[in-house]
């Protein structure tokens, strides 16, 4: 008697894990880590416009080198003034920032992920480049004709600035179309949309649309001169590299 | 004789069109809307009002309310879990655009672990440990940012500030935050503070006890009127036509699309103390004419007291119209204008309504007119006479010793701006300010603003210099500029505490800065203006005054092309709200005063006449404010107001006793005969309203607010003197002025004679 409940009670709790069956939310979720991370290393230019709540628009531009999935430095071109404030993040939360005309480095403080990075609607949290399926439980709410939409729950060891994101995952090519994050308030704070296109084999982010719900500001990514796995040295990734500008 | 005729003879058309007016008006008055929000009053061109909106337009928004939270120690987990819902709840009221506190405001530190532009405590993750509460709060308690700024020194409290956006009515977002908060389990702990909830609270004061005292108001009048005129009528018709008065003038206030302000708030007041003398007169009129003569006597006392009626209305709206030749704000005009139509409709009710309704219950009684004995209010009247007859020289110096004692008193008169005074000390207002100012700098935010671009080591270095001349006031304790911000950047970089001459150093100081929310606050989103915030925690007049005079002089020093220095501010604009009320009522009164002397002089054909109409106007105003030297009550937009009432009714008793005395004249009647007869029968009439209305406004002593409470015993007292004044030195004068004219037709008689 006991044992057919405890198998009934863990139906249960799978049926609630997995309300559609179908496709599984982790098999989706690691396959949508598998588009955002399938070249070994990524060189591009981006661009970043800034647009307050009134409108107005500021643009910045920067270089970004990236290795694997936790390896970045990201430096900044233009405008002028701001050339050369360059940020390298390397594994376990360690993070840099350069300032050339202080002529040294500092690291910064790993508790400030949910703080802004430089100005955008972006978090460093936003921009770390951890692979989803490393970080949340997933669950898939609704299958649509072109999306899953799947429930991401950060795990119970995982310090995230969200308590919950709804991605948007395009069923033919598994990259995520739209995700929408809520605060650990439960309050919807931003809704990021992406534009995918398609180079050497890899799906890239083309462009990201980011509203930030509570600062009544947006930002838009784009991304240009991608370049796949041109074997980035090493040495990139290091504080010497950081400061040489 | 014809007028009296025509409204007797179309008594019912005369009616259906007062009923007909007054239930349109009913309709748009009861939508009519109050707007408590003194700073809204000044001039859209006021400078500083300009620059106050224009502030909160581009910083996020100018005006503050502030939320106290007060307990045993601020660092326990569960005070500032409480912090946290309050800024929750801050946050999700729409009207609120930044909200800052101790759960979200920004930190800068320099660590071992590296450099830090985070948030001071992280609100999802407060912490539960004794140590790490202790050491954030000696952390907290060391910087100047957070000190007696969003924490008190002993750390028993802390403040939650919530800028209201422009364009949002702040009683509304006031009232959306109140209910929200009175829901949480500590709300005993929580204060209030800033303008917009101090306006709240008293706007809803008022209203509260509009709606309790002025019924009783109401009753006590009534209950004289009763015991002057012993007569039911006597008392319905002059409260009735006063009440059909305010509706119009209330109706017509909302029909042209006005709000109730601070002073057209007080229209009623003066409705009812001048306008019911226009019924009692009339009544008082009708009254003894029916004693004399019933038949006829309707028509016979209409065609009489029309014209001193009429004229002294006609004086009194000159009188309020005069307000708005004097004054700077829109509101003073508003008020000029509306209690002049307000007197206007008190006057024509008086000589239609009334007549319309005695014709109409004429109809049905035959047997109207009682015999009834005399009682205080005929005897009153005649004891008066009695001393102005032969006490003369004994009346004379005590009205003498009264002007000596108030002219001392007018030099003890204070003044004051500060609204919180308006409260009982029991009051949340007075308990939440005094909280803000015991424990924090204040509730009244102050702002300089500097033109330029702000990331220019010139605007970052004005700013810092501008906030050092600051810290010199004792009652600006702290200011926070976005040069303060990059200050502590510079100093993390390990460079020092200051504002680097490096330009590209500050840009990319800056750029780690950006998407704070504090930065909305500070900066403008164009990067071409910079802000200085500051609390003054000090709004006595005097501080006031020097805040402005040393801030038009750092204005005026540091300001250059490129960079514009400008301040604003509550304080600012509270002063020179102040000022310009206090100015044009000065303005007025002295306009007023010609106004009328020019008037009486025409209408009763000498310029003497006109002279001495105003004299006990004079003389009250001057007791008026004596008193309130001698009793302390300050003069402030509220108590100013007495003074238009003064003239108000001054006009009429005035203009009543000087034609009743003419007419007796012209009757034949000798000087003292004459006098003796006005007196007793318009003098009547005043001592009816007199008594009356005081005792009305003495009612307002219970009131919760202070200034209502100062309100009710100045008109009161006014009332007093005003009418004391009419009946016993304006007799004086007009048996001293005249006896000249009394001895020369003597001498003329008397040389005919030889």
């Amino acid at each position: 008697m006991k044992k057919i409940n405890i198998l009934l009670l863990s139906i249960f709790f799978l049926m609630i894990q997995f309300p559609v069956f179908g496709e599984d939310a982790a098999k989706i979720l690691s396959k949508m880590d598998a588009v955002l991370f399938a070249s070994e290393d990524q060189k591009s230019t981006v661009k970043m416009v800034l647009i307050n709540r009134n409108g107005n628009e500021r643009t910045r531009e920067a270089v970004i080198w990236q290795r694997g999935s936790d390896k970045r430095l990201f430096r900044f071109t233009a405008p002028a003034a701001e050339a050369g404030i360059a940020f390298l993040s390397l594994p376990d939360d360690v993070m840099y920032l350069y300032m050339p005309a202080f002529g040294r480095e500092r690291r910064i403080a790993s508790h400030v992920k949910n703080q802004s990075f430089a100005g955008t609607d972006f978090s460093y949290e936003d921009l770390e480049s951890v692979k989803y399926s490393e970080k949340h439980t997933p669950v898939l709410l609704e299958e649509t004709e072109v999306h899953y939409i799947l429930e991401l729950t950060p795990l119970p060891d995982i310090r995230s600035d969200y308590s919950k994101v709804i991605a948007y995952v395009n069923k033919k090519h598994h990259y995520p179309e739209k995700m929408k994050s809520y605060d650990r308030g439960g309050q919807k704070a931003k809704v990021a949309e992406y534009t995918f296109d398609r180079q050497d084999g890899y799906w890239f982010i083309q462009e990201i649309f980011m509203t930030n719900l509570t600062r009544h500001h947006k930002t838009r990514m784009t991304f240009k001169d991608v370049q796949f796995d041109t074997g980035i040295d090493d040495q990139v990734f290091t504080v010497r590299n950081l400061t040489r500008y | 004789m014809k007028f009296a005729g025509l409204v007797i003879k179309y008594r019912y058309a005369v009616l259906s069109l007062i009923i007909a007016i007054t239930l349109v008006m009913t309709y748009f008055a009861k939508d009519l809307r109050v707007n408590a929000d003194v700073l809204s009053y000044l001039p859209d061109d006021d400078p500083s009002a300009v620059l106050f909106n224009r502030i909160g337009d581009t910083f996020g928004g100018s005006s503050t309310i502030i939320i106290g939270l007060s307990g045993k120690d601020v660092f326990e987990e569960d005070m500032l879990q409480n912090v946290r819902q309050i800024t929750d709840s801050l946050r999700r009221v729409e009207g609120i655009g930044h909200v800052t506190s101790l759960t979200n405001v920004i930190n800068i530190r320099g660590s071992d672990f590296g450099i830090e532009i985070g948030r001071l405590i992280d609100e999802y993750e407060i912490p539960s440990d004794s140590l790490i509460l202790d050491s954030l709060k000696r952390y907290t308690l060391s910087k100047d940012m957070y000190r007696g700024n969003l924490v008190s020194e002993d750390a028993t409290a802390t403040v939650i500030a919530g800028k209201i956006r422009n364009g949002f009515n702040h009683a509304e977002v006031v009232e959306e935050i109140r209910e929200k908060l009175s829901d949480l389990p500590f709300k005993d702990m929580i204060y209030y503070g800033g303008m917009p909830h101090t306006l709240y609270e008293l706007s809803n004061i008022i209203l509260r006890d509009i709606k309790s005292i002025v019924p009783s108001a109401f009753i006590l009048i009534s209950l004289v009127l009763l015991a002057g005129f012993r007569r039911i009528r006597g008392v319905l018709l002059p409260m009735i036509t006063v009440l059909i008065a305010i509706i119009w003038t209330m109706g017509l206030i909302a029909m042209l699309g006005f709000e109730i302000t601070m002073l057209t708030n007080i229209i009623p007041v003066i409705l009812l103390a001048v306008g019911s003398a226009y019924a009692i007169h009339v009544m008082n009129a009708v009254i003894t004419e029916q004693q004399h003569a019933p038949k006829n006597a309707l028509c016979k006392a209409l065609s009489y007291i029309i014209v001193p009626v009429f004229l002294a209305s006609i004086t009194t709206i000159l009188g309020f119209l005069s307000f708005i030749a004097g004054s700077y704000l829109m509101m003073i005009r508003e008020f000029g204008i509306f209690s002049a139509i307000g007197i206007l409709f008190s006057m024509v009710l008086s000589v239609t309504f009334i007549p319309a309704i005695l014709a109409l219950l004429r109809e049905k009684e035959t047997d109207s007119i009682k015999p009834v004995q005399s009682n205080f209010f005929d005897r009153a009247p005649e004891v008066l006479s009695g001393i102005v007859l032969h006490h003369k020289k004994k009346l004379l110096a005590g009205w003498l010793l009264l002007l000596i004692a108030s002219l001392i008193g007018i030099t003890q008169i204070e003044r004051r701006v500060d609204l919180i005074d308006y409260f009982k000390k029991d009051n949340m207002v007075q308990k939440g300010e005094g909280l803000l100012t015991e424990k924090f700098h204040g509730s009244n935010p102050l702002y300089v603003s500097v033109s330029g671009d702000v990331q220019s080591p010139e605007v970052l270095k004005l700013l810092e210099r501008t906030q050092d001349f600051m810290a010199d006031f004792a009652y600006i304790p702290y200011s926070q500029s976005v040069a303060d911000l990059i200050k502590q950047m510079h100093d993390v970089m390990g460079e020092g505490e200051l504002i680097p001459d490096d330009p590209f150093k500050i840009i990319q100081l800056w750029f780690l800065l950006e998407g704070q929310e504090i930065m909305d606050q500070l900066v403008s989103p164009d990067l071409s203006e910079g802000l200085i915030q500051a609390y003054v925690s000090s709004v006595e007049l005097d501080v006031l005054r020097e805040i402005e005079d040393s801030f038009d002089t750092w204005v005026y020093k540091n300001s250059t092309e490129q960079h514009r220095v400008a301040f604003t501010g509550i304080p600012v604009m509270l002063k020179r709200l102040d000022k310009s009320i206090i100015n044009s009522q000065t303005y007025s009164l002295i306009i007023a005063t010609i106004l009328v002397i020019i008037m009486v002089s025409m209408l009763l054909g000498s310029i003497r006449k006109g002279l001495i109409a105003i004299v006990p106007i004079g003389i009250t105003l001057i007791i008026l404010f004596g008193i309130m030297g001698i009793t302390g009550i300050p003069l402030d937009i509220a108590t100013v107001l007495t003074g238009s009432v003064t003239i108000g009714i001054g006009i009429d008793y005035s203009i009543h006793m000087i034609s009743r005395f003419g007419k007796g004249c012209r009757e034949g009647l000798d000087l003292e005969a004459s006098l003796k007869n006005s007196i007793q029968t318009s003098g009547k009439a005043i001592f009816i309203n007199m008594i009356s209305v005081s005792a009305g406004f003495a009612v307002l002593s219970f009131s919760n607010l202070v200034p209502l409470q100062r309100f009710g015993f100045l008109i009161a007292t006014t009332m007093l003197i005003a009418g004391m004044a009419s009946l016993t030195l304006l007799p004086l004068m007009l048996l001293n002025t005249s006896s000249t004219k009394k001895s020369t037709i003597k001498k003329k008689h008397h040389n005919e004679e030889n």
